[in-house]
């Protein structure tokens, strides 16, 4: 499942809509996150 | 004579000191100038006049026989609604918690009570410190937003409510303020100032800050609240300033580049050693690391409370949670772990620089006060968890401040506040707003 359909599930598809913007750039914000390679270094 | 109001905070804590300054006569001047502006700057939830007075008339008791509290001996300062303060409300900027009253103040409270503050009031908060505005208005122009999230700590210490006031920055919510309203503002590294019974935002960002109208009073304010001494290094000028342009150039306004510039210039002729710094290319995905990191706990947060009161929330709080909401853990992990290299990277900025200098704002404080304006300038810092501090140096054509952005060290609080003095004796910013 992507974000918006995630969205849809938790709030329903009238929120979700709402939130398509938000949503979009949230998964372009998780999607430059995943482009980093981490290494073991790397401690949260 | 100066008006008591006029006091700064060092100024009012010798004036009491010294016996030439009642605590009882500077309380209620303070009073005398909400009477004459409050209406209309709105800085203020909750004063408690009585209490007030009754603190300040042990204070002067005690001054006369020749006992101190400790630094801040009769001295009033605003506190943002969201530290805990015993006996009087504390509201978080919402509905759910209008009526709360904390049988405990905060920590940093606590700190500020023991040096011999008072606490004058409880100041206006965005609602949970995020970006849904309150009431307030900036003292500068009423048609203009003072700045959020501590929005009246900021506006009361620019309309000489109060001499100090304390405040919380989790992106923006301190040095933007600070910005906009034309005072000073120091947000010290997390650790530093205790974040016990404040209302959280997100706990890894949020920090504990300070406004003021002059670096030494931040100095003041911040020895006092601090958990364990601020440690002190010789002073070693010429300071070395490390301009950084590249994203904050691109976010600010052709004005705001021009006086960031023409404030370099001069530090350079007074005898700064200014140079260009350049952002490592972690730099790049700050945006994310924080957005990442700044909505799964802030959904975390209110996950209760948003379940039960949904209606309460403001349209920007609530869109935060949501999208907090859909963030799966090893995301936010992702995040907690590249804010690590993040600070590593950055930390080496400093290498040939005492501190960075950047605007702390787009520009001036937006018109209206539907929005609390931009914190992009101010995240990146937040982030590291390095110091910074924010100084007005300028005015813009629309004759509002303009101010500039210090970030220091990790931990060099010090260092920052020793160049920070040097800037602000260089700039010699005495506008004020004319309510």
């Amino acid at each position: 499942m992507n974000l918006q359909e995630i969205a849809e599930e938790k709030f329903g598809k009238d929120r979700a809509e709402e939130l398509r913007f938000e949503i979009e750039q949230l998964a372009a914000e998780i999607e430059k996150l995943r482009s980093v390679p981490l290494d073991i270094d790397d401690e949260p | 004579m100066m008006n008591p109001e006029d006091f700064s905070l060092t100024e009012a804590a010798s004036a009491i000191r010294a016996g030439t300054l009642s605590p009882v006569e500077y309380v209620e001047a303070l009073f005398g100038v909400m009477e004459r502006v409050e209406s209309r700057v709105q800085a203020w939830v909750t004063i408690d006049r009585g209490g007030v007075l009754s603190e300040a008339s042990k204070c002067e008791a005690e001054a006369r026989s020749g006992e101190f509290r400790g630094p801040l001996h009769g001295v009033p300062v605003g506190i943002k609604d969201i530290f805990y303060t015993k006996g009087l409300r504390t509201t978080m900027g919402s509905a759910i918690f209008k009526d709360f009253v904390p049988n405990c103040d905060a920590r940093a409270v606590t700190k500020l009570k023991e040096a011999g503050a008072i606490v004058l009031g409880k100041t206006v908060t965005t609602v949970f410190a995020n970006l849904d505005p309150g009431p307030t208005r900036n003292p500068w122009n009423i048609e203009h937003t003072p700045g959020g999230s501590s929005s009246g700590s900021a506006a009361a210490v620019a309309a000489r409510m109060c001499p100090a006031a304390i405040g919380t920055q989790t992106v923006g919510s301190v040095g933007r303020p600070a910005a906009f309203c034309g005072v000073a503002s120091l947000v010290p590294s997390q650790q530093r100032i205790s974040l016990e019974h404040v209302f959280p935002l997100a706990w890894s960002l949020d920090h504990a800050g300070t406004f003021a109208r002059s670096v030494a009073d931040l100095e003041v304010m911040l020895d006092a609240m601090a958990e364990s001494p601020v440690e002190r290094y010789p002073a070693r000028a010429p300071f070395r300033i490390g301009v950084v342009r590249d994203f904050f150039y691109e976010n600010a306004t052709v004005e705001a580049r021009s006086l960031n510039d023409r404030l370099a210039g001069d530090l350079a002729a007074a005898g700064f050693h200014v140079e260009e710094a350049r952002l490592p290319e972690i730099f790049e995905v700050q945006q994310p690391i924080l957005g990442t990191i700044l909505r799964t706990e802030t959904a975390s947060i209110h996950e209760r409370l948003f379940a039960e009161h949904a209606a309460t929330y403001g349209p920007k709080l609530r869109t935060l949670i949501e999208t907090g909401m859909l963030i799966d853990a090893s995301d936010y992990v992702r995040a907690r772990r590249l804010r690590r290299r993040y600070q590593r990277e950055m930390a080496k900025l400093f290498q040939p620089f005492d501190v960075l200098m950047t605007p702390p704002a787009r520009g001036a404080a937006p018109a209206g006060i539907g929005s609390t304006g931009d914190p992009v300038m101010n995240g990146p810092w937040t982030l590291t968890d390095f110091p910074t501090v924010t100084l007005p140096h300028a005015l813009s054509a629309d004759g509002l401040p303009i101010a500039v952005q210090l970030t220091g060290a990790p931990l060099q609080e010090r260092l920052l506040l020793e160049v920070a003095k040097a800037i602000e004796a260089v700039v010699s910013f005495t506008a004020r707003p004319n309510l």
